[in-house]
């Protein structure tokens, strides 16, 4: 197996990243999930493309990109307002 | 397991017909034993200009209209339009889903994803290998043999850092159960316990699933998202 190489991986995504949910009373009025990784990893998830639903902030003085993720439903399970048809 | 993810709507992600289809679980049907080995290959071919269509739909336009695309021909996947942007945009079939998957060999599973560049390098490369096993005629069995075999000949990449997708289609097939189908997102790590990202939890919006269980160490997090890649709206689970 390639060890080495996935270990690497591993703690880069380990150290990283993370997630957090959003609530009702975020002040984004937006339920959505963020992603963090340090600035040097240069990826692209297709970030503030129209209609996409990934957006991504660039963080000043750290160096720390972050992605936001819009998702249908608030923590309690209700629909969120942008989906609500 | 949250039971909350087996009801009809929550039935349709291409990369969760694995975990719905246990026994007892399936909304619909009991589609286990009707694809019990590959179909005849034209019934997983499309006509290319409505493949590559349907490819670029998995992710909106403004990603995918810079992509690669790649369709399926009689001798694996060829590219069909060379991108700019790294993302590669994709029609899978149904060898992409896990080994105990009933509908593995359902030729009418059509899956548009686009690949971001780092899944695009890392994780790309095992549809790829798996599709050429099966136009090698190999069996389940053996596919899913091969993919973790290759891998561990160092054959296929190490994951990179960042790789996610696009699974957004509104024309996607991913079951034969209820409505087909689900927008989401997906992304790739190496195996973690589903608790570090809270999935799988009572109005969790993430769900882990083990698409490459006993082929790679990967784990696939999907996260539905409530539009289809064309902005709109989609089934809200």
């Amino acid at each position: 197996m390639n060890s080495a190489r996935f270990a690497a991986v591993a703690v880069l995504v380990f150290a990283f990243s993370a997630v957090f949910f959003g609530d009702k009373e975020g002040n984004a009025g937006d339920s959505h999930l963020m992603f963090w990784f340090p600035q040097g990893e240069h990826m692209d998830w297709g970030a503030d493309a129209s209609d996409s639903p990934v957006n991504v902030h660039q963080y000043t003085p750290q160096p720390i990109t972050e992605f936001t993720i819009s998702v249908a439903k608030w923590s309690d399970g209700t629909v969120a307002s942008a989906y609500q048809r | 397991m949250n039971s909350n993810r087996f009801s009809p709507v929550a039935a349709f992600s291409f990369a969760l017909f694995f975990a719905l289809a246990t026994p007892g679980r399936l909304a619909g049907q009991d589609n286990k034993n009707l694809y019990p080995r590959m179909a005849p290959l034209e019934q997983y071919l499309m006509e290319r200009d409505a493949e590559i269509a349907m490819a670029r739909s998995a992710a909106p336009e403004s990603i995918s209209h810079d992509a690669t695309v790649l369709v399926l021909g009689r001798h694996g996947y060829e590219t069909a339009v060379a991108g700019k942007n790294g993302f590669v945009c994709v029609v899978e079939r149904g060898w992409m889903s896990p080994s105990d998957a009933p509908e593995f060999w359902n030729p009418k599973l059509r899956g548009p994803i686009c690949f971001n560049p780092p899944a695009a390098r890392s994780v790309l490369p095992t549809t790829y290998k798996r599709t050429e096993m099966v136009m090698a005629g190999r069996t389940k069995a053996e596919i899913i043999d091969g993919n973790k075999a290759a891998f561990e000949r160092g054959e296929l990449p190490a994951l990179e850092p960042g790789a996610m997708s696009y699974m957004m289609s509104k024309e996607a097939y991913l079951t034969d159960n209820d409505d087909h189908n689900l927008a989401h997102l997906m992304f790739y790590t190496p195996l973690l316990d589903g608790a570090v990202w809270g999935a799988d939890l009572p109005k969790s919006p993430v769900m882990l699933n083990p698409q490459f269980k006993g082929a790679q160490p990967i784990d696939v997090f999907v996260i539905p998202v409530g539009r289809w890649s064309d902005g709109t709206a989609a089934p809200v689970m």
